[in-house]
């Protein structure tokens, strides 16, 4: 049910996320935040079984903190992609997590970068992704218009033209997105479509 | 008085000293030299390999350079079979992080996980402290070149260049005057030799008893190399410092006045 929606552009992430919190057929609440932030500029949005999700992205949040504070230094967006990873591979044959997630980053370095670690432990970095049903509808409109390195205003226009056709053919209401942004300043919010 | 406090790694003495890592310590200075020295574009390490029988068997490994990882070497002093165990677990930490990460760990939580695993044995267990201390030489994305010594203990300090071992006083004395930071790898080469030449106890020093190797990184690969100098080579610069020190002894004489 949840959709997300990440692109990255010139030295920043972008992500939407919707704000549900459905139970069977009722919105129970419509500003829940479906993420977590990481150190100061990595940042995971996460969809699947709410227990799941609190859970599993605790665990990695503070796991993250940990090492970071043992050893002084912040872990890479790749690094922690790995180690995430490995803790959804590691539970796949015990107690799998039902949790798909995409993880956005920017590092000194190398820039921004976009990983997606699905429940079944695969790892791969995109330039965009989607999640979620929608993400039927919105991955035609992100190979058609998706440029590398496009500024902000160009990835927020492709992200409304994503959202429109959301409103438009899904069946579920998802009336509000939060848009959030990931660059050398840290995580801050957009706003909300 | 430290006779009854000492043969237990784990008590105290009323001073507040610990008497078996300190006699630990004792140990590496009377094993053979280690030498390292951070350059501007690299870092060199030599060591002093003891031969004690002409029969040995000539080693097809170095006894004294440890690989640990493509990006860390290691330069052992002590008791060799210690430091066997100890190369084995910095390994096996190493490729921990690297299968939990897929990046390389940083030299310096390197050192740490060697150094907790020493300083283990200085507080429980009943066992004795580990017989050795290392130069841990690597590069790494965070802090580039680096160098650390550990000792017995479980410490660990960053150097920009230091002996152990051996008369590491006098080789240290040589780092005072000789060693400069804005040197590159190629000058200190020559410095790290000539310590060893004055910390060997040996008259007629040869290229089968040193070990010299240079950690670089290749800027177009992005790969850190290590090299082993080959005997010619540590032949020519053993040459070239002994003509050095020859002509720094006649200036001095003549200077003195002795001819």
């Amino acid at each position: 049910m949840d959709s997300v929606i990440s692109l990255v552009g010139k030295d920043f992430g972008l992500i939407a996320i919707d704000t549900n919190s459905p139970r069977s057929v009722i919105i129970l609440k419509n500003d829940l935040n479906k993420y977590i932030e990481i150190g100061k500029n990595k940042f995971l949005a996460v969809s699947g079984h709410p227990g799941d999700v609190s859970q599993f992205t605790d665990f990695i949040q503070k796991s993250i903190q940990l090492h970071s504070l043992k050893i002084g230094i912040p872990l890479s967006t790749h690094a922690i992609a790995n180690f995430i990873r490995k803790e959804v591979s590691f539970c796949l044959r015990k107690s799998p997590v039902k949790i798909n997630l995409i993880l956005v980053g920017f590092d000194d370095s190398i820039g921004s970068s976009l990983y997606l670690i699905d429940y079944l432990g695969n790892l791969q970095r995109m330039n965009y992704c989607a999640q979620g049903h929608t993400s039927l509808l919105v991955f035609s409109l992100l190979d058609r218009h998706f440029q590398k390195e496009m500024n902000i205003e160009e990835t927020i226009g492709l992200l409304v033209k994503c959202i429109g056709v959301i409103r438009n053919r899904f069946l579920i209401n998802q009336p509000n997105f939060l848009i959030k942004i990931i660059d050398s300043k840290g995580c801050r919010g957009l706003g909300v479509l | 008085m430290a006779r009854r406090y000492d043969q237990s790694t784990t008590t105290f003495s009323p001073e507040g000293r610990l008497h078996q890592v300190e006699y630990a310590i004792e140990a590496i200075n009377n094993a053979g030299t280690c030498v390292g020295l951070l350059c501007t574009d690299g870092i060199v390490l030599t060591a002093e390999r003891r031969v004690v029988s002409k029969l040995l068997a000539p080693s097809k490994t170095s006894e004294k350079t440890y690989t640990i990882d493509d990006h860390v070497v290691a330069l052992v002093a002590g008791l060799t079979a210690d430091a066997n165990i100890l190369i084995n677990q910095s390994r096996l930490g190493s490729q921990r992080h690297m299968y939990k990460y897929q990046e390389p760990m940083p030299v310096e939580q390197v050192v740490k996980s060697v150094c907790n695993y020493k300083q283990a044995y200085t507080q429980y267990g009943g066992l004795r402290p580990f017989g050795t201390a290392f130069l841990f030489a690597g590069w790494d994305a965070v802090h580039g070149f680096q160098l650390y010594q550990t000792d017995p203990s479980g410490n660990y300090s960053g150097w920009k260049a230091t002996v152990i071992g051996q008369n590491n006083q006098a080789g240290k004395s040589i780092l005072k005057t000789d060693y400069k930071t804005e040197n590159k790898v190629e000058d200190n080469l020559k410095v790290a030799v000539k310590i060893l030449l004055k910390t060997m106890d040996s008259s007629t020093p040869s290229p089968e008893r040193i070990e010299l190797s240079t950690i670089r990184r290749n800027e177009d690969t992005q790969q850190i190399e290590h090299y082993t100098l080959s005997d010619a080579e540590v032949g020519a610069l053993i040459e070239d410092i002994q003509a050095e020190i020859e002509k720094e002894q006649k200036k001095e004489q003549a200077s003195t006045g002795d001819i």
